[in-house]
């Protein structure tokens, strides 16, 4: 079993990629088109996701044991069958809310130094 | 919003880009190609529609860097896959076993010369590819260090002992004996590539306690880089610093402190063989096939 399961800290820092794919599955699980997008519109553009680099870590993440394909589809009727579904297992929620603290932990920083151009005072 | 793209260029994109895929392994083919030629599908008709022929260039462009980059990562992925397969760390301790007996045979019998030590650091280097391949990655970028370090040293001492085999005879004490001071900077590469070597699998021990990889002999393998750049040092005080100053080290024979050089390379043997059978014995278990339930 992966060192993640017991300790999600030891997988930190995630890659942007992972970390990413994690936020969209935080809430719903997803297909990968739709993961691809939403990734896109979350960073406004600034990370596009080919299908090679969506897939290869889709697999890394499902051989981790961070997310899991999804039997359930949200509109059967609307959905193509060929779709897979992912969502995040719980140690995936562990591991995307570890290092989303540890961002905040450095955001954090970077405020206290006034390095953030719309720092308000916490 | 231009109209749905029911053209040639969105069939003929789409049958180019599943041929493209053929970069992929085979087993990534098999788990992804459906899925990746849909979600291409899908950002072709997105691409079109939103701009059109240069939108489609622009996905084309994407669409083609991220192939050759995942292509590449995904194939060495797959390489590495078969460097931590049970059957390399069986053979590769094996390797290990016949290592430390070598090395038992260098300490004890030092007549036997170079070849039964350039025999010993070929079989090593089976030893330290079955160590690395236990941890199956897990050592991160400290393992990957010592391995290629162990590698590089390992593979300097091999060419070196080789090349002067066959250009100055046997690396006995006779040759050493005739020209102390031509042998002299051979003896200082060999000790450094030594201490390089012993680098390997020290580094590659403190990734597995760092990782907690290996079993309660996990010690084993700091241990025993610890005794190879032992054994580089021992090289360079024993051989190399009587032999710069033009002085026969083997005069009186034995050289003062060589009884600790005996023991070094009879403990790297033991260890070598100890580490040797624990990790073709563990490889083993792994590939029998569980016993079948009652």
């Amino acid at each position: 079993m992966p060192d993640s399961a017991s300790n999600p800290k030891t997988s930190l820092p995630l890659t942007p990629a992972a970390f990413h794919i994690m936020l969209v599955l935080a809430d719903r699980e997803n297909h990968g088109y739709a993961i691809m997008r939403e990734v896109a519109e979350n960073t406004q553009g600034k990370m596009r996701l080919g299908p090679g680099s969506l897939y290869g870590t889709i697999k890394r993440m499902l051989a981790d044991g961070w997310i899991e394909e999804s039997d359930e589809r949200p509109d059967p009727e609307l959905d193509d069958e060929r779709r897979r579904y992912y969502r995040l297992t719980g140690v995936g929620r562990k591991l995307v809310q570890a290092e989303a603290e540890r961002l905040e932990q450095l955001v954090n920083i970077a405020r206290g130094k006034k390095l953030l151009r719309n720092a308000s005072s916490v | 919003m231009k109209s749905y793209p029911l053209t040639n260029s969105f069939s003929v994109s789409v049958r180019i880009y599943r041929a493209l895929l053929v970069v992929y392994p085979k087993k990534f083919r098999e788990h992804y190609e459906t899925q990746m030629v849909q979600v291409f599908r899908d950002s072709f008709r997105e691409a079109y529609h939103h701009n059109g022929i240069s939108g489609v260039i622009d996905l084309w462009l994407h669409t083609f860097a991220d192939l050759l980059i995942t292509a590449v990562i995904e194939r060495l992925m797959e390489r590495s896959q078969y460097m931590f397969s049970p059957k390399v760390t069986l053979w590769g301790g094996v390797a290990g076993l016949f290592s430390g007996m070598l090395w038992m045979m260098t300490g004890l019998a030092p007549l036997s010369g170079a070849p039964t030590m350039v025999l010993a650091l070929v079989l090593g280097l089976g030893g330290l590819v079955s160590l690395y391949s236990r941890q199956s990655g897990q050592g991160g970028k400290l393992g990957l260090a010592g391995f290629v370090l162990g590698l590089l040293g390992s593979g300097t001492a091999i060419v070196f002992l080789l090349y002067w085999s066959f250009t100055f005879g046997r690396l006995s004490p006779s040759t050493i004996r005739t020209d102390p001071e031509l042998a002299a900077p051979g003896i200082l590469l060999l000790a450094l590539a030594m201490m390089t070597a012993g680098m390997g699998p020290a580094l590659l021990g403190i990734a597995s306690l760092r990782a907690k990889t290996l079993p309660r002999w996990q010690g084993l393998p700091l241990g025993l880089g610890l005794l190879n750049i032992i054994e580089g040092v021992i090289l360079w005080f024993i051989y190399y610093v009587p032999m710069s100053q033009g002085r026969n080290p083997f005069d009186p024979w034995p050289p003062q402190g060589y009884i600790f050089h005996v023991v070094v390379l009879v403990l790297l043997g033991l260890g070598w063989m100890s580490l040797g059978l624990k990790l073709a014995d563990e490889a083993v278990k792994v590939t029998q096939p569980p016993p079948a339930s009652a």
